[in-house]
């Protein structure tokens, strides 16, 4: 019949669409054993990092960030605190968008110290970036959620001798919730909480099965003290892959302590109104 | 009216009139006019709920009786009073028929005027209360709406209440609401005007149900009252088993009864708030303006959600002691009224011990016995009585039984002695009955009497006063009221305020024994002393006034010197305090430094200047808010001693 005719061989052909190829190409291999590859955690390193935040406002919608982070992290014989790790510079300048929103452009400075006692290599390296970040808040209830978006531009070294900077670029993605325990708003004489999970990407020359740099799984008990001075601790854990071997991962345990601080640089009479942006 | 001349006048109807239509039709107005009685307009003068004001209404006369006919209208009104009242409605045969609206008013004026379009205006704070409704002869039919709304500066600020039900030829049926600012009743009545079902009170959103009351018929069967999220509370009634019921109004004297009713199973006085006071208050609207209507002369009821309560009809014996109860009750209180505004012996008794010995029985007499007699008699008024079984009746009066058979009294210094009781009678605290009531009502009758024979006084005592000094009165009252006025106040204070209070009125008292000691010395150092504490007293309430506004000037204050701060860290808007150490400096160092001069005593010449110093302080703070204070801050930071504090201030005492 006319009709099987012509519908037969698309049936074939919908049924051969179905076979795995890589099986049909593997027929004639079928004798080589595959080697198997099982990703694999490093130990975990424990670390604590002291972080500042100030943002400094210098005009109705601009603001800048300052930022120092002293990092440490531990020796065989001291966990934790055993050693300086890195000191972060990061700067930038930002706009309030509106209440909500604000963006941030600017650069950072970190110097990065040989932590290896095996290492042949410098002391001290230094790293630098260009960053961009986007944030948006949104209420909830009592509580705060944010979403945060940055994109990093890096330079950086490694310690070994014949190590050259490379250039990588890092998409980060946070989001993150502070919720009032004591007050009914995040407002002075508040405790908050603050669970946060972020998700670092690279890419680059370099990266080539590693482009998860880092999970960040972070959550942080804050105080506000004032409008103008927050602290706040927590713990944090985290996993990402090696640079060199996608296969493995770091993994580490962060203690931090965070001092918020926010002056307002500009004179009295240009601080009125402060709040209305775009209402 | 055109007159016309008959045949034998000086002209005659020309003929060719008699055949219009006009003639004919003036001719049957004639006619008609004069056999209906003639209507007549009253305006003036006019009183009503004991308001006089001006009415308006046209009316006839039949049989000497006055027939309101047609438009009323009342106002109580003028350029002095604050509580102006309007009605308006339509009368026929002096019955109330069509739209009927009554609205109150009671208002504050401001202090201050505005100039507008070339005038001064006061704006008014206050509340306006508006009524209205259909009448079908003489009876509520339509729905009835009633409206409590807050007027601030003239402009209407918030509904407070409001209740619509409705109405069918006299009988409230269907579906009501009544709600206030926080929370909405709803409930339903049958046709007979019976409580009937679920009636719930919702939050204003509509979220969660506070109360339910279930009726069935009339008669309520449950109680579910919203304890919190996951708790309830149930109370349930039974009217099965009691011989004698009764349908009677739901209004307060209903939720009386009940409260009674249930008062040894819960604690919680269901039937003194939530749900029942939204009821209450709707009846009390209600009772308003059947009130105003029986004053008009036309007795309407308004108030008639029927429900059904158990009925203990009370004995020929009960109704003897409720007659003799009555009796000793108001000889008693006319005694103790007697005593207690005695001018003189409220003088006297602060340095005469048997004076105090005598005054003070009888203030604890009044206190302890004749409020709760006071009560049982209201309710005897109110015809509430023959719904409360005796024993629980006089259970929840006494909940520990009657007052024990002691009078506790005060020696001048405020100390309590024991009053020397010399009647015999007796009664006992823990009977339940009516009896026993009545002999407490004896007893009491029969101390009072002795306490004013020993006083001196007669009945009558508080008028032949002839000699008594009208000054001295006039001080005696204004301690007292000032008294009065600071117990009432005293203890909603936040502590250093109420502690304030505590010692001007001591302070008060101080002075009054000072007066009473130096009234012995001479009749013109006792005149003297006299207009000098009256000036005082003057003062001292304008003090008290004062002080009772500091919490909201100190909040008013703090709102000054706070400022919203945009928080970039958390992308919200923060309260931030500004120039700390000046708001710091006034509430920890100026403001007890000033509340302890008042403590410790000032004397009447200080009064007047503390006042100024605090007005000055206060003016000199919002001042500071605007100027530049960085050198004053840090000076203050420096500074603990109150008095340099002012001086930096610039404040001179």
């Amino acid at each position: 019949m006319l009709s099987q005719k012509i519908i037969s061989p698309f049936l074939v052909l919908l049924a051969l669409s179905f076979v795995n190829p890589v099986m049909s190409q593997d027929e004639p291999d079928a004798e080589v054993e595959v080697e198997e590859r099982y990703s694999k955690f490093k130990e975990v390193k424990r670390k604590f990092w002291f972080n500042t935040y100030g943002n400094i406002r210098i005009s109705k919608r601009l603001f800048w960030i300052a930022q120092t982070h002293l990092r440490f992290e531990e020796t065989s014989t001291t966990p934790y605190v055993g050693q300086i790790a890195q000191i972060y510079n990061r700067h930038a300048i930002g706009y309030i968008y509106d209440k909500k929103t604000n963006f941030a452009l600017g650069g950072v400075l970190r110097l990065n110290f040989n932590t290896d006692p095996d290492s042949e290599g410098p002391n001290l390296l230094p790293e630098y970036r260009i960053w961009h970040q986007y944030q948006f808040a949104m209420p909830v209830y009592s509580a705060m959620a944010y979403h945060r978006l940055r994109i990093e531009h890096r330079w950086s070294k490694s310690f070994g001798e014949e190590d050259e900077f490379i250039f990588r670029n890092r998409y980060r993605y946070m989001f993150r919730l502070k919720i009032p325990l004591n007050k009914p708003a995040l407002q002075p004489g508040a405790f908050y909480l603050a669970p946060e999970s972020e998700l670092i990407l690279q890419s680059g020359k370099q990266v080539i099965d590693s482009p998860v740099e880092d999970v960040r799984l972070n959550t942080t008990l804050g105080y506000i003290l004032s409008p103008r001075l927050t602290v706040a601790a927590g713990f944090m854990y985290s996993f990402g892959q090696t640079l060199d071997d996608g296969s493995v991962y770091n993994q580490n345990y962060t203690f931090r302590m965070h001092v918020y601080f926010s002056p307002d640089l500009r004179k009295v009479k240009n601080k009125l109104p402060s709040i209305h942006f775009r209402d | 009216m055109e007159k016309l001349p008959s045949k034998s006048g000086s002209f005659r109807l020309p003929f060719f009139i008699l055949k219009t239509k006009r003639f004919w039709c003036a001719w049957f107005l004639t006619l008609f006019s004069s056999l209906c009685p003639a209507q007549q307009i009253y305006e003036g003068h006019y009183e009503v709920d004991d308001f006089s004001g001006t009415a308006t209404y046209t009316y006839t006369l039949k049989e000497g009786d006055t027939l309101k006919n047609g438009p009323f209208s009342f106002q109580h009104s003028s350029q002095e009073n604050l509580d102006p009242i309007e009605i308006k409605g339509q009368f026929k045969n002096n019955i109330p028929v069509g739209l009927w609206e009554y609205t109150r008013g009671n208002y504050i004026p401001h202090e201050e005027k505005e100039f507008v379009d070339f005038s001064y205006v006061t704006k008014l704070d206050g509340v306006k209360e508006s009524i209205k409704g259909n009448y079908l002869e003489g009876v509520p039919d339509s729905i009835w709406t009633i409206e409590v709304d807050s007027i601030r500066g003239s402009k209407l600020a918030a509904n407070q209440f409001k209740s619509a039900i409705t109405y069918k030829q006299g009988i409230p049926q269907l579906s009501f609401t009544i709600e206030t600012a926080k929370n909405l009743l709803a409930g339903r009545l049958l046709r007979n005007g019976y409580a009937h079902d679920t009636w719930t009170l919702f939050t204003k959103d509509g979220i969660d149900e506070l109360e339910n009351w279930v009726f069935d018929n009339a008669v309520l069967k449950e109680v579910r009252i919203r304890i919190n999220d996951s708790v309830n509370k149930e109370i349930a009634f039974d009217l099965e088993g009691v011989e004698d019921v009764e349908l009677i109004d739901l209004d307060e004297n209903y939720l009386t009864i009940m409260e009674f009713a249930l008062q040894d199973r819960d604690t919680t006085h269901v039937f003194d708030h939530g749900l029942s006071s939204l009821l209450k208050e709707n009846a009390a609207h209600q009772h308003q303006v059947e009130h105003t209507m029986a004053g008009l002369g036309a007795a309407v009821k308004m108030a008639s959600m029927k429900v059904q309560v158990p009925r203990y009809d009370l004995s020929r014996e009960e109704e003897k002691n409720l007659d003799a109860i009555a009796e000793h009750y108001q000889k008693s209180q006319s005694i103790t009224n007697t005593v207690l505004s005695d001018t003189r012996l409220i003088l006297k008794k602060l340095t005469d011990q048997e004076v105090a010995l005598y005054y003070n029985a009888a203030e604890d007499i009044q206190q302890r016995y004749l409020k709760e007699l006071g009560k049982l008699l209201r309710y005897r008024e109110d015809k509430v009585v023959r719904y409360i079984e005796r024993d629980v009746l006089i259970k929840g009066l006494w909940p520990s039984g009657l007052p024990p058979r002691v009078v506790v009294s005060k020696d001048t210094s405020g100390r309590e002695i024991p009053y020397p009781i010399q009647t015999d009678l007796t009664y006992s605290s823990e009977a339940d009955n009516l009896q026993e009531v009545e002999k407490m009502a004896n007893f009491v009758q029969t101390v009072l009497s002795e306490i004013q024979d020993k006083l001196g006084l007669s009945p009558d005592a508080s008028k032949s006063q002839n000699d008594f000094n009208s000054t001295e009165e006039e001080l005696v009252t204004q301690a007292t009221q000032l008294k009065t006025h600071i117990d009432s106040i005293a203890t909603i204070q936040r502590d250093d305020i109420k502690k304030t209070l505590l010692a001007l009125q001591e302070n008060t008292d101080q002075q009054l024994q000072q007066y009473a000691l130096t009234a012995q010395d001479s009749v013109e150092a006792k005149g003297r002393k006299a207009r000098e504490l009256n000036t005082c007293f003057t003062q001292k309430r304008e003090l008290v006034d004062l002080l009772i506004q500091i919490p909201d000037q100190q909040q008013k204050l703090k709102e000054e010197y706070t400022e919203e701060v945009y928080v970039i860290f958390t992308a919200t808007i923060m309260d931030e305090q500004v120039k700390k150490r000046i708001i710091n400096a006034y509430k920890e160092q100026i403001l007890p430094y000033l509340l302890k001069q008042v403590q410790e005593g000032l004397s009447c010449s200080e009064i007047q200047a503390w006042i100024t110093t605090y007005e000055a302080v206060q003016d000199r703070l919002y001042q500071l808010r605007k100027e530049d204070t960085g050198r004053l801050e840090r000076k203050l930071k420096r500074e603990d001693d109150p008095r340099e504090v002012l001086k930096l201030l610039g404040i001179t005492q």
